[in-house]
């Protein structure tokens, strides 16, 4: 690009235009191999929110006057 | 009948804080605000200026709409009569005259300015003071701060910072100026948010808990009540780190440093997407509102020897509090047992609650287990590696997780776009219809972090959840990978879509400049 060439909008078929289609490869399975070792975790974390959420029921805080 | 009393006039008075006798000026300040300003006040006030104030101007009276709120409702109903009419005071760091001041104007040495309630004690009203000019460098400090202006006769002052006000322990404890702290920041940074006076912020708290003046403190069902109906939609985060149960923990005693170490990602991720955290104590409440970073150098030398991928927050020099007890702007350590200039370190906070906004569904947690999965799979692996051998690296992938908007997110791709000779990689970014909010997880080195800059990122759905929890966008190195239809199925490609490049880190939530966040 020039320095005085004004700047042209591209769309995505511009933008991969020079990118054959036989380059792309899937990261479908990479995906769902993540997703599938993260579910525990992430059904963890919520068991988590609700044990906190019982643990801090009726807990009075803020009220310290320290200087 | 009797008569109404006149109109004020405001009277403005110029003091030069001699730093040879800092106790007779400040002496002066407070003859003239007819002794509004207690000693208390003075002590407090000096702590964080008299390394840089030079001139005070005492303005008054002043009418402040959050000390009237709270005399409306709570000091007017008292027996004994009192002012609603408070003094202000303004701070430069020149010695300047009246006129310079009032006509002239010396926006440039402006510091900031504080309210003085007439109260007996913790006297300090609405503060806000200017973070980078009381020394606080922005390349090393980041810290959410927003601009708040002051007319001083008609002449208009602007202040970056990040309000405070002292809790007076009768009307407001420290959980309600905190509270107050965080809303108002948030009102004055976005419009979506109404303005709310301090007794507003008490009542919403409702009354099932009994009255709330004279006040004895907020339960959690309080701060998600208040935040609620403020407008946000807040989440509350535990430090495991205390134990299974540390909302009740006696002691701020670390009894395991893994969950502490997630607990700390957690909390620099709400930091770093630029929201102000209420964080407990147990009996003391304060807000969380940034970070300090280590230096280059301090980062090479703690993970050169690593393996490891290494998550932004191990970065962090200390956090920065605001403690109603203290003067804005202090720096809490973030190890256990090391003392910083603030009294408490990060392991004793039992927990925080975060004001998000609407459609932030994913936890930051969540995107912690997807991207530590996600950078180990084979492919995204390989791509890493390849990126990383292809910069003189000294050590492990650095990555950070930040939210932001998709719109914010796209405006600073274009920036970048508009600079000459830039990557020309943003142009996808422009190209993507984005959720209102997205998560971003920048890859960097320690070289390309000393720079600002970062070889890769993922954008993930801020509203997406267990069931649909797939990349938007995805770029590392010379790779872009998207999603895509191709010939009727639906699928995430990836491609060698550019040569070798490095961009710009996003600019930075909290909103100072991009340095080694």
């Amino acid at each position: 690009m020039s320095e005085n060439e004004p700047l042209q909008w591209m769309d995505i078929e511009d933008l991969e235009k020079d990118i054959p289609s036989e380059n792309w490869q899937s990261l479908g399975e990479t995906i769902r191999r993540v997703n599938e070792r993260i579910a525990a975790d992430l059904d963890r974390n919520r068991r988590r929110e609700a044990a906190d959420f019982a643990d801090i029921q009726n807990l009075v805080v803020g009220n310290e006057v320290t200087r | 009948m009797a008569e109404l009393p006149a109109y004020d006039n405001v009277k403005f008075s110029v003091f030069d804080i001699d730093q040879q006798n800092l106790e007779q000026s400040w002496k002066d300040v407070k003859h003239e605000t007819d002794d509004f300003l207690t000693q208390w006040g003075i002590d407090g006030l000096r702590s964080g200026l008299d390394e840089h104030v030079r001139t005070v101007l005492v303005e008054k009276p002043y009418v402040c709409e959050d000390f009237r709120s709270l005399h409306r409702h709570f000091y007017g109903r008292k027996f004994r009569e009192r002012t609603s009419m408070c003094v202000r005071l303004h701070f430069f760091r020149k010695e300047l005259t009246l006129s310079q001041i009032l006509l002239v104007g010396a926006q440039q040495d402006y510091l900031g300015s504080s309210v003085i309630e007439p109260l007996l004690t913790r006297c300090i009203g609405r503060t806000v003071l200017d973070p980078v000019k009381l020394g606080h460098d922005p390349s090393n400090v980041h810290l959410l701060g927003t601009t708040f202006r002051s007319r001083i006769g008609g002449q208009v002052y602007e202040v970056r910072g990040y309000p405070f006000r002292s809790q007076n322990s009768e009307s407001t404890v420290c959980a309600h100026v905190t509270m107050w702290a965080v809303c108002r920041y948030l009102s004055t940074k976005f419009k979506l948010y109404r303005k709310h006076l301090p007794f507003e912020l008490i009542e919403m708290a409702g009354r099932r808990n009994g009255r709330v003046v004279p006040h004895h403190g907020l339960n959690y069902a309080d701060y998600s009540e208040i935040l609620d109906r403020f407008g946000c939609h807040p989440v509350i985060v535990a430090n495991h780190g205390l134990g299974s149960h540390p909302f009740s923990a006696k002691t701020g005693e670390t009894k395991s440093q893994t969950e502490l170490i997630n607990f700390e990602r957690n909390l620099y991720t709400y930091i770093e997407s630029g929201f102000p955290l209420i964080a407990t104590f147990g009996g003391h409440v304060v807000s969380v509102v940034g970070h300090t970073s280590k230096t280059p150098q301090e980062v090479d030398e703690q993970i050169k020897s690593l393996n490891e991928p290494v998550h932004a927050a191990e970065l962090v020099g200390s956090y920065v509090v605001m403690d109603d007890n203290d003067f804005p702007y202090q720096f809490m350590s973030r190890q256990t047992g090391s003392k910083g200039e603030y009294k408490k370190t990060l392991g004793e906070i039992r927990g925080i609650v975060v004001p998000l906004p609407d459609e932030v569904y994913l936890r930051p947690q969540d995107v912690e287990s997807f991207i530590s999965e996600f950078i180990e799979d084979q492919p995204i692996a390989n791509m890493i590696q390849e990126s990383l051998s292809d910069i003189p690296s000294v050590g492990p992938l650095i990555y950070r997780p930040f939210l932001t908007t998709g719109a914010s997110l796209k405006e600073f791709k274009l920036k970048q776009l508009q600079k000459k000779n830039e990557d020309p990689n943003p142009r996808y970014h422009l190209t993507l219809s984005l959720p209102k909010f997205v998560w971003v997880i920048e890859f960097s080195s320690a070289e390309l972090r000393a720079k600002d800059r970062a070889f890769g990122e993922v954008l993930l759905d801020a509203t997406a959840g267990r069931s649909d929890l797939e990349p938007i966008f995805i770029r590392i190195g010379k790779y872009i990978a998207r999603n895509r239809r191709v010939t009727g199925k639906r699928d995430i490609d990836y491609a060698v879509a550019s040569s070798y490049s490095t961009f710009l880190q996003y600019r930075h939530n909290l909103g100072s400049p991009v340095k080694n966040v």
